[in-house]
């Protein structure tokens, strides 16, 4: 029981680290762009598709492949997403809402077009796990928690100790306001989306190394990653973080009650009762 | 030939009052339900599952009905206080929930291998007709919902909606209970959504949980969209163009080679997302809103 225990722990920490690198993004650009991202996820799923085209068809090894399949995700999703989501005369929660679900099925039909719908995995050598007591994690759980660890952390350096920070969370708490004080907006909202889309294609690729990756990963962590960042406080890349690891623990700590099946519910039960009881989420402002 | 008009006459019908029910919920008063298809697989499973035990059709449809617009007052109730943006994201997670639900409970829905042989009405009432019959019965569905439909939109509570609609706290400010009207609109969608899936278990007898993915939800959306938010009879007209065009593209996997089904129906999609952006930004879309 205990070691079963530890090992839910120990698999809800890693599916933490990986929900947050999409929540944060999510957050940080429902904060200054002031939508829900719907495509968000699937910036994950391309950051994944592009390490696996370096690697596997390309034949680069993976540790070039993966920093080279980020950059080839941000390449594409960036100026995607500025085209979709900056650039369009449009106005409005409720349209860009709308776009977003089209640049998801546009993005992700695309994948399924080009690489079939096969679950695809990264060669890379099977691991033989580190075992601490009852506590079991091969070298690539311990690289997702300590990139997703560190990728978080540089964020909140980035938001507190730069004026590139300072000026997103202005953007984020008074958008005229942020404006009218000179600041560069347009590329903060640039630098906006280069963060979020490199984060989330960094899960995407750690995704990668721990599952199997499909065109659909992106659309399956929507409620997940949408309940961390609601759970949270969206519009706070820290909530974020702690949502991610509520989210990603209760999920697996529901299977000691429920059937495993189920525990995605654990994801839409915790989002809809945040929403109800506290709709700014537990550290909103 | 003339069987697959009347297969797609069938299909636009089915298609038009999901189309309806969208518009009463988005057109009229400004709910953004990104969950819509949840009460559609809500109608289409009461309706099978009650009929396969021996009720008539119109119980399973009634059934499923109730079951859809109690589902839509339960999430209503919960959400509709939100925010347009956290509703739509709380909509589209329940339905994805019930998905989930449905493939699981295998006890009742048999999950992923579906419900086969579900009866079909009306048929062998007239020897060769019965696609004709059918389709003259969801025609008639269809003519119903929509009277209905106008009807309501030129009411007093369809005044009352759109009111909401364009600006909530004017609605609230004149002594209506704006959630309570929002429910209605919300009830009555989920309730023409279940009246569709209904009709679609028994025309294609046989639902699978893999029949109501998110996708449908959307097409429902770019229907609306390309007859106009708000217009009944754009709902009409928008499904009637979507689903001739997006049908009609099945025959070029026939015309150009090196195009298998899956990829086509990825390609379906592809455009049914651009379709979504682009009308969405240069489509003039009637509801103003102040925000």
């Amino acid at each position: 029981m205990l070691s079963e225990f530890v090992h839910l722990t120990v698999t809800g920490v890693l599916i933490a680290s990986l929900l947050a690198l999409g929540a944060v993004g999510l957050s940080l650009t429902f904060g200054v762009a002031r939508f829900a991202n719907v495509a968000h996820p699937d910036f994950m799923m391309l950051g994944a598709y592009g390490a696996f085209t370096l690697s596997t068809l390309v034949g680069l090894p993976f540790g070039w492949a993966a920093p080279l399949g980020v950059l080839a995700a941000v390449a594409v999703g960036v100026p995607l997403a500025r085209l979709a989501y900056d650039k369009l005369p449009v106005t409005g929660t409720v349209q860009l809402l709308i776009i977003s679900i089209g640049v998801s099925l546009v993005v992700r039909n695309l994948v399924l077009f080009t690489f079939g719908s096969n679950l695809l995995t990264y060669e890379v050598p099977l691991q033989r796990p580190y075992i601490w007591g009852p506590v079991r994690l091969t070298a690539f759980q311990i690289l997702t928690i300590v990139v997703a660890g560190g990728l978080v952390f540089a964020v909140h350096l980035l938001l507190t100790r730069t004026r590139l920070g300072r000026i997103l969370r202005a953007m984020s708490d008074n958008p005229v306001l942020c404006e009218i004080t000179g600041a560069d907006v347009s590329r903060a909202r640039l630098a906006m989306w280069i963060i979020g889309v490199t984060l989330a294609a960094v899960g995407g690729v750690l995704y990668g190394l721990n599952l199997v990756i499909h065109p659909n990963m992106g659309w399956d962590l929507v409620v997940p990653i949408f309940s961390a960042a609601i759970v949270g406080g969206i519009g706070n890349p820290y909530g974020a973080m702690a949502g991610a690891l509520l989210i990603g623990l209760g999920q697996e700590w529901s299977t000691l009650v429920i059937p495993s099946t189920y525990k995605e519910i654990v994801a839409f039960a915790a989002m809809a009762v945040c929403l109800m009881f506290r709709p700014r989420g537990l550290w909103g402002k | 030939m003339f069987d697959y008009l009347i297969a797609i006459v069938t299909i636009i019908g089915i298609q038009v009052l999901l189309t309806l029910g969208l518009n009463v919920q988005y057109g009229l008063t400004g709910l953004v339900n990104f969950g819509h298809v949840a009460f559609y697989a809500l109608g289409a499973y009461a309706s099978a599952l009650l009929t396969l035990a021996g009720w008539p059709v119109l119980v399973g449809m009634a059934a499923g009905v109730t079951v859809a617009i109690f589902a839509s007052l339960l999430v209503g109730t919960t959400t509709l206080r939100l925010r347009e943006d956290y509703f739509a994201i709380l909509t589209l997670a329940f339905s994805e929930l019930l998905r989930l639900l449905l493939n699981n409970m295998r006890g009742l829905t048999r999950g992923t291998l579906g419900i086969p042989d579900i009866p079909r009405p009306l048929s062998g009432w007239w020897p060769g007709g019965d696609q004709i019959l059918y389709m003259a019965a969801v025609l008639v569905a269809m003519g119903l919902a929509w009277a209905l439909c106008v009807a309501m939109a030129r009411s007093p509570l369809g005044r009352t909606l759109r009111a909401i609609r364009d600006d909530d706290q004017a609605a609230m400010a004149l002594g209506k209970n704006v959630l309570a009207f929002r429910l209605t609109a919300f009830a009555l969608g989920a309730a023409l959504a279940a009246v569709a899936g209904s009709l679609w278990a028994h025309y294609v007898t046989y639902v699978v949980p893999d029949q109501f993915t998110p996708e449908v939800t959307f097409y429902t959306w770019m229907a609306m969209i390309i007859g106009g938010p708000g217009s009944m009879f754009g709902a009409v007209w928008g499904t009637a163009a979507l689903v001739t065009v997006t049908e009609g593209t099945r025959f070029i996997k026939d015309v150009v080679p090196m195009v298998d089904e899956t990829k086509l129906a990825a390609l379906r999609q592809v455009a049914i997302g651009l379709g979504l952006i682009i009308l969405t930004v240069y489509v003039r879309n009637p509801i103003k809103r102040r925000r």
